[in-house]
């Protein structure tokens, strides 16, 4: 079928760069009505990547939402991208998804079966994810977007949380890093086809096998690295469960050629968003490049799962996710979580001691 | 001097005209931006520094003025720089393009095996060889299978991984659009690009060094 629609033209952000930064949600929800129940086990006060509601003491449902413009220029690749990215937060929390519901946009001229393609890509995703497209509701608005409500299920003694990391774990990420400063190499066309195709399946590959992998061990902790980058992630762990966090620069596995985009300045907004709203409690060392500092800051539209895991487990997840490659596209050991010591939260080392 | 009105623009365009201005002769060097957004403002000094010149920022009507200036004809053209020297920093993974000037390599795969003889040998053969080259310290540049080659990228290959993971070092994997077709294996393609032998004939005419398994 024929879409000659360039979807990433019709958008000034594209994907997770278009989230809203964390410090600007904060405020906004400030003075709203403080309603309890104590078996919304997460919600709005917890920065978590989705909410939880207990209904048995061995049934949790876990509820999502997720939408964006255009990040890719097909329409069934972005329709996949968004899917994916709004999956993530079910398989973050330790959760199986069970039901989707579609969110769209579109314009009233967009042709029909470009639309048919989003919608085609999105439903591929979630029936991937063993889940089920059980309605959704679209509008007409300028400007295209897509994303999906998702439901999942849990027990909630096997929750993971990203504000229970204990002193002393590993942390483990499982895609490889500068999908938003790719993606803007690409809508600059100084990126080509095989760097397309190489970030677009990145971002359409599910977290459920990192998350199947991730099951038997001692994960204590576990959030998906989205819109608020490396560093804004890791900082939400490293606040949530009262610790420190230190990353080292030269474990990461950045994408091919983001390092040289990066220092030529082509970077999307998020980048500053991100910087911004975590600079006060993130120490870079100096010998720590820019470009590198600026890539942990660079939103990742799908990205990976961040696991807080038992450091006597930390080699076993890793060989278990190495072995459920290229599902689980990267197991890097990028830091560990220490004791706060009153500084920063978070700081980026340039080598692994 | 040359100017550019980046008004209204986002993202990467203010950072790619720049990048394309000073690339002209007559640039000289140097280019004043006027953009609308500190992010335009931010990307433009990495541009600077990246092209080892100088930027200075000064506050107009409505936005910035950012004049980069100071850029050799050699930092103008090169697109690269930083991550050569990250690399030998140990930070960054390193990346074919910048790892070193040796000579590229494009290896051409045109057949299940590798060799005449008994077939199962030779495919033996070509799926230990494909393993070996994922593994060395420097991938190929490009890969590129053709004929009955390019069965070898589509689903049900056992070469698929180690072809991924040629790639994820680094090595541009590509796959004959027209042997596709005249397999039927267009929509089986796992790992890799399409190509044509338009492209494939710049490769052979190109700086590589051609080597045809």
């Amino acid at each position: 079928m024929e879409t000659k629609v360039k979807l990433t033209k019709l958008v000034d952000c594209a994907g997770c760069g278009a989230k809203v930064g964390a410090g600007e949600l904060a405020q906004l929800f400030e003075g709203f009505p403080d309603v309890r129940d104590p078996n919304l086990l997460v919600g709005f006060d917890h920065a978590d990547d989705a909410a939880v509601y207990k209904l048995r003491d061995d049934l949790a449902i876990v509820q999502t939402l997720d939408f964006f413009p255009p990040i890719a220029d097909d329409p069934f690749t972005f329709g996949q991208i968004a899917a994916a990215n709004a999956l993530s937060d079910i398989y973050a929390m330790g959760g199986r998804p069970i039901t989707a519901l579609n969110i769209m946009a579109v314009p009233e001229d967009m042709p029909k079966d470009a639309v048919r393609e989003i919608l085609r890509g999105g439903a591929t995703k979630v029936a991937e994810a063993g889940a089920i497209v059980a309605g959704g509701h679209s509008i007409y608005d300028a400007e295209p977007k897509y994303g999906l409500s998702v439901t999942g299920v849990i027990d909630p003694a096997n929750l993971l949380r990203n504000d229970a990391a204990h002193v002393g774990d590993v942390l483990i990420y499982t895609k490889p890093v500068g999908i938003g400063v790719l993606t803007t190499a690409l809508k600059g066309e100084l990126a080509g086809e095989a760097e397309r195709e190489l970030v677009e399946g990145l971002m359409c590959t599910l977290n459920r096998a990192a998350a199947e992998a991730a099951r038997p061990y001692r994960v204590h902790a576990c959030t998906d690295i989205t819109g608020f980058a490396v560093l804004g992630h890791t900082l939400e762990l490293a606040q949530g469960s009262d610790t420190q966090v230190e990353l080292y620069a030269d474990t990461f596995e950045f994408l091919p050629g983001v390092l040289d985009y990066a220092s030529m300045g082509i970077l999307p907004a998020g980048v500053y968003r991100n910087r911004r709203y975590a600079e006060a409690e993130v120490e870079i060392d100096a010998d720590v490049p820019l470009a590198v500092a600026d890539v942990l800051f660079d939103p990742q539209t799908s990205g990976g799962l961040l696991f807080a895991v038992d450091a006597e487990d930390a080699d076993a997840l890793e060989a278990a996710l190495r072995a459920a490659s290229p599902a689980v596209p990267a197991a890097q050991r990028i830091g560990v979580v220490r004791e706060h010591d009153g500084g920063p939260r978070v700081r980026v080392r340039a080598h692994r001691p | 001097m040359t100017e550019l009105n980046c008004f209204g623009e986002t993202c990467p365009k203010p950072v790619i005209r720049a990048m394309k201005a000073l690339r002209e002769p007559d640039a000289a060097g140097s280019v004043r931006v006027l953009v609308d957004n500190t992010v335009a403002v931010e990307n433009l000094k990495r541009l600077a520094a990246n092209k080892q010149g100088t930027a200075e920022v000064a506050e107009i009507e409505g936005g910035w003025a950012v004049t980069i200036a100071g850029v050799s004809a050699a930092a103008a053209e090169n697109p690269a720089g930083e991550e050569a020297a990250l690399v030998e920093a140990g930070i960054a993974c390193p990346v074919p393009e910048a790892a070193s000037a040796k000579q590229q390599v494009t290896v051409f795969v045109g057949s299940k095996a590798l060799g005449q003889g008994a077939p199962e040998l030779g495919h033996i053969l070509i799926k230990g060889l494909v393993y070996a080259m994922s593994q060395a310290d420097e991938v190929p540049h490009r890969i590129v299978f053709f004929n009955d080659g390019a069965a070898l990228t589509c689903e049900g290959s056992e070469l698929v991984d180690d072809v991924r993971e040629l790639e994820r070092c680094g090595c541009e994997v590509l796959t004959c659009g027209t042997c596709l077709d005249f397999h039927g294996l267009r929509d089986k393609l796992a790992v890799g690009g399409v190509t044509n032998l338009y492209a494939i004939s710049e490769f052979v005419l190109g700086p590589d060094k051609v080597v045809t398994l």
